[in-house]
């Protein structure tokens, strides 16, 4: 094959390849959604405001089966902050250390309960996790 | 030259000895082979199993009941699939003796213990028992009524309705056991009702009263004396009292 001929097939394709995508692109321009059909999308900022008082549980995680009576709550909040733990059957109230964190331990029932962690601050600002832990020793 | 002869006959006995040895250790064979895989198949198919699901036990309030299915709403307010199968055991007061899943209502409390499958996100039962959930609450003292054993408190952030405020009547019963947390002696000290004061800091575990509306029957009381009036409590001593019927009380003015 001579060069010419490789050289005219290339510009050849080139040129194709250009009214191809310039009449695509005329296509895809003439098409236009009636305002009609147009719905317009909007993005609701998240409403609940941000709690005012950190408070991270670490344990014990949420929905999770134990088979000890006794479990851990291990968690972290400002250090000014007083912890109050509610259970169905038991309560708690703690100061975390001067870095934040605190831990204790709990006795839950058998089956479901609830454990309701607070951390309430000195201006009486509140942050509340609330954890479901089951005891079972049921095997399946 | 008999040396010669004997170390090649030493050769040749330890060369046959070496293959007989060879021949008669037992080389895996291709169903051996097959079995190996399929055990390697199973034990690769019974661990993605074990990772897939796990046991899980959730709180919520039926909202609807079908078949072999039972609708929950957990206490975080997500909706949840619960199966129920031949394997699955109830617990519950029924009418006919045996609680079955024909007895659950909407609106039951439900304590669900099962497998959960994180692909398909529900939850195949084990147990099913109804529940009575108690409600756990904190906010501020805004009225007291001495006469009636009533705290009037304010409220934001009743469990389950996150930001929303509400002001509640906290009946203190004769069983109620109460507390009052002192901070320097970081020590729970048991309280009575005389004590407490209004602008307080309280947390209620209680249960709520069925015939007046946003009324909770006191099991448990903890004060917190030093913590006073949050800036997101609005203690307002207007709460008008209903008898949950939709009928407004109004107070008699003599």
């Amino acid at each position: 094959m001579s060069k010419e001929k490789i050289i005219l097939s290339f510009v050849a394709i080139t040129i194709g390849l250009v009214v191809g995508g310039a009449a695509f692109y005329f296509y895809q321009s003439t098409k236009v959604i009636p305002k009609e059909q147009q719905t317009p999308i909007t993005v609701k900022p998240n409403q609940s405001p941000l709690p005012k008082v950190l408070l991270t549980v670490d344990e014990p995680k949420d929905e999770n089966v134990y088979t000890n009576r006794v479990i851990k709550i291990i968690g972290k909040t400002e250090p000014n902050a007083t912890i109050v733990i509610l259970t169905d059957t038991d309560e708690d109230v703690l100061i975390p250390t001067t870095t934040g964190d605190f831990s204790t331990t709990v006795t839950i029932n058998t089956g479901q309960n609830v454990i309701q962690i607070t951390a309430i601050n000195k201006d009486g600002d509140t942050n509340t996790i609330v954890r479901t832990v089951t005891y079972s020793t049921e095997s399946f | 030259m008999k040396k010669i002869i004997i170390l090649i006959i030493l050769t040749i006995c330890y060369l046959i000895l070496n293959t007989y040895a060879y021949a008669a250790s037992p080389s895996p064979t291709a169903s051996t082979e097959e079995q190996i895989n399929e055990l390697k198949d199973r034990i690769a198919s019974r661990v993605a199993q074990l990772n897939l699901v796990e046991k899980r036990g959730i709180i919520g309030v039926a909202t609807d009941v079908t078949g072999a299915q039972i609708t929950l709403t957990d206490i975080k307010g997500d909706t949840r699939f619960i199966d129920v199968d031949e394997l699955t055991k109830f617990d519950g007061e029924s009418d006919n003796g045996s609680f079955g899943i024909s007895d659950i209502k909407k609106g039951s409390a439900l304590g669900v213990l099962g497998l959960y499958n994180k692909q398909s996100r529900r939850i195949l039962s084990r147990t099913v028992e109804e529940l009575v959930i108690p409600k756990m609450l904190n906010g501020n003292i805004a009225t007291i009524d001495s006469d009636n054993f009533i705290l009037n408190v304010a409220t934001d952030s009743p469990r389950g309705e996150a930001g929303k405020k509400e002001q509640l009547q906290i009946e203190f019963e004769t069983t109620t056991r109460s507390f009052s947390y002192n901070r320097t002696n970081q020590q729970l000290i048991k309280s009575g009702f005389s004590k407490i004061k209004i602008g307080e800091s309280i947390f209620v575990v209680g249960f709520a009263d069925e015939t007046v509306k946003n009324k909770i029957n006191a099991e448990r009381i903890i004060i917190l004396p030093d913590i006073i009036k949050g800036p997101s409590v609005e203690l307002s001593p207007s709460i008008v009292p209903s008898t949950g019927s939709g009928k407004i009380l109004t107070p008699i003015v003599k």
